[in-house]
């Protein structure tokens, strides 16, 4: 066992090697980067001399090493991680010129809050959905047609809305100053509580609140974000929940325990429930990085300044140091979880060793 | 097994007909009313908006309100939805309807094309490595699984920046990452194909191992492919719809339904509620995908060998 961690973890350094090189091939040789882009930026009167111009461009670039062959730069950039790592340095941002750890660590928690919020909402809901379809599968017809098929087409039309549109939709319904705010000041004042704000975390002056009042403006402003980055991962683990209970309801192990007498609860809860749960936990590894992804999404629709919108940021920019930092973090993570949830998997499935 | 020899014996009335897995799987397809009722709404959607495209592109026109009618209505635009212009107008004063299913082509073109392109790189990557086996395939397979280390939509802005935004480089960065998936399922097939006695009576026959893939395995293969396909389209025009959200998709003479949507956004403001330019662009682009991916689903229960064995 621990020679197979050891081994797992030895195997993550040339896919990390091999994603490093991928991300600095494609960033590098794409058009403009970061010196240009920003030196443009900096305002008109630089255009009236040219010649000046080019030379702080030149300048700039020698600074960060980026007049050099691109292998050069790959291989200099290498050694500066290897040292780097260890001690928790990623080197600065170019276009910030801040350590890009110390700029992630600022923004990293917003997006865990939700990443964290959303996969503990998609596995607490998907399974009771999954549990209701299956067991009301082969149900009298009313039953079935209420529980599994009912279930099962809402699930795929939640899977089928797409984040930005449903994250649009929760804007225009529910922020302040849309249609629903008019209504409901004039008919209803009392549900005026569901208009929830929207951008940002906190509102502007939430410091002055008191500690609970806080929290609660946390929690109102992530609840739209949350629900846009939960529902499709949801709907996903809901139809896998259903399937995989469906797969073991059929297995012969749940008609022994049939035919010895068991309770149907105890045959479906204490039995198959629990082999069920199985897949749900190897595809946590595929859900990370799903989930990595929508959190651009909904960070860009929500503005939200977290880890997300700082990688689209700095694509745009050409922040190399940046661009890189995150991929790989964003790699690890996933690595990590593979690993963890193979692990796990290995944990609760004696059928599972790795030796 | 038995069951699909069974259900195969039954129905045939007189002469013995032999079917194929994939005739065979298209006719359960056939019996799931709700897989086909969205084939129906999505070959409208497809006509509609082909038809309006291929129109709008050959007649040169904008479907921008007409003069007459501008001053009769007196009123700046956008207008909202009425019976001459059911999903309303612009704010360039163009019918809503119309841009939509202008848009609607295009973002349906990118699907369709990027996820052909996927099909073809995972298929062909995923039948090699499956066929070719040990270190080729221990390789080939590592690859797949560094590129699934990356979150892959940091993959498809990384591409876009790269060159000029043009149609062709959004097909191929999107079906460039999505090959993914695809391959590691055709590769598990094969893998589990070439333990079949058939394909070991080919071989032991003296069929060489293109002979084989292409003759034995590929029917075999063609019913994941097909749902495999049908299931990558809508997460393309998803992926499309997101990047011309971000603006790095489609750009401004083209429409697609994200550059609609992110339109729609612009013009939202405390003070002004053009809710129609938001909501039926979005309101198509969704109802596309469910279409899409009941019938991704109908094809799943009708061609996977694991549920049909179960009658499921």
């Amino acid at each position: 066992m621990t020679k197979y961690v050891i081994k797992r973890i030895a195997l993550m350094l040339p896919t990390l090697l091999g994603i490093s090189f991928v991300v600095f091939a494609l960033i590098r040789f794409a058009p403009g980067d970061p010196i240009s882009l920003s030196v443009r930026g900096e305002g008109g009167n630089m255009s009236e001399q040219g010649g000046d111009r080019d030379a702080l461009i030149k300048l700039r670039m020698s600074r960060y090493g980026l007049d050099k062959p691109i292998p050069v730069q790959y291989v200099q950039w290498l050694a500066r991680m290897a040292g780097g790592l260890f001690r928790g340095d990623l080197g600065d941002s170019i276009t910030e010129k801040r350590p890009v750890t110390e700029m992630i660590a600022e923004r990293i928690g917003i997006t865990i809050r939700l990443n964290a919020v959303s996969l503990l909402l998609t596995y607490l809901l998907a399974i009771p959905i999954g549990l209701v379809a299956a067991k009301n599968r082969y149900a009298d017809p009313l039953r079935r047609a209420v529980f599994d098929t009912g279930s099962g087409v809402a699930v795929l039309i939640m899977y089928s809305i797409p984040a930005i549109v449903l994250g649009l939709m929760l804007i225009v319904v529910f922020s302040k100053g849309g249609e629903l705010e008019g209504y409901l000041r004039v008919h209803h004042p009392d549900w005026l509580w569901v208009i929830m704000p929207v951008g940002g975390m906190h509102d502007d002056q939430a410091d002055q609140l008191s500690t609970w009042a806080y929290l609660g403006d946390g929690v109102r402003h992530m609840i739209l974000p949350v629900i846009t980055l939960t529902v499709g991962s949801l709907a996903y683990m809901a139809k896998l929940s259903r399937t995989s209970l469906l797969e073991n309801l059929r297995m012969d192990y749940v008609r022994t325990a049939r035919a010895k007498g068991l309770r149907e609860r105890t045959v479906v809860y204490v039995h198959a429930v629990r082999n069920s749960l199985l897949p749900m936990i190897t595809v946590m590894a595929f859900i990370l990085p799903a989930l990595i992804g929508g959190s651009i999404i909904v960070e860009t629709i929500f503005n939200l300044n977290g880890m997300g919108l700082l990688f689209y940021t700095a694509v745009i920019r050409r922040d190399y140091t940046m661009i890189e930092a995150i991929s790989l973090i964003g790699a690890v993570l996933t690595l990590v979880a593979m690993l963890l949830a193979d692990l796990l998997l290995a944990a609760v499935d004696p059928r599972v060793r790795y030796d | 097994m038995t069951d699909r020899i069974a259900e195969s014996a039954m129905d045939v009335p007189s002469a013995v007909v032999s079917r194929s897995p994939l005739a065979l799987g298209m006719r359960r397809f056939r019996a799931n009313k709700a897989a086909m009722a969205s084939g129906a709404v999505l070959a409208a959607v497809f006509v509609a908006c082909s038809c309006v495209y291929v129109y709008g592109l050959s007649e040169g026109r904008t479907w921008t309100v007409g003069q007459e009618e501008d001053s009769r209505v007196g009123q700046p635009h956008p207008w909202p939805p009425s019976w001459q212009h059911p999903f309303g107008t612009d704010t360039n004063g163009r019918d809503l309807l119309m841009r939509t299913l202008q848009g609607g082509a295009v973002s349906l073109f990118v699907g369709l094309i990027s996820a052909a392109i996927s099909v073809v790189i995972g298929t062909v990557y995923g039948a090699v490595a499956g066929q070719a086996g040990g270190a080729v395939d221990r390789w080939m397979m590592r690859v797949v699984d560094t590129l699934y280390g990356l979150p892959y939509i940091l993959l498809v802005i990384l591409i876009l920046v790269y060159a000029e935004q043009s149609l062709i480089v959004l097909f191929v960065a999107i079906g460039c990452v999505m090959w993914l998936t695809m391959a590691r399922i055709i590769r598990g097939q094969v893998l589990r194909l070439r333990q079949e006695e058939f394909v070991v009576a080919a071989r032991a026959l003296g069929a060489g191992p293109m002979a084989i893939l292409l003759r034995h395995m590929v029917p075999n293969l063609l019913g994941p492919i097909v749902v495999c396909a049908t299931l990558t389209v809508p997460v393309a025009i998803l992926q499309e719809s997101f990047l011309s959200f971000l603006g790095l998709g489609i750009s401004a003479p083209l429409a697609s339904w994200g550059t609609l949507a992110s339109d729609g956004v612009q013009t939202l403001s405390p003070m002004v509620n053009y809710w129609w330019l938001l909501v039926f662009p979005c309101a198509m682009l969704a109802l596309t995908l469910l279409a899409l991916n009941f019938i991704g689903d109908g094809l799943r229960d009708a061609f996977d060998p694991k549920l049909i064995s179960g009658k499921d």
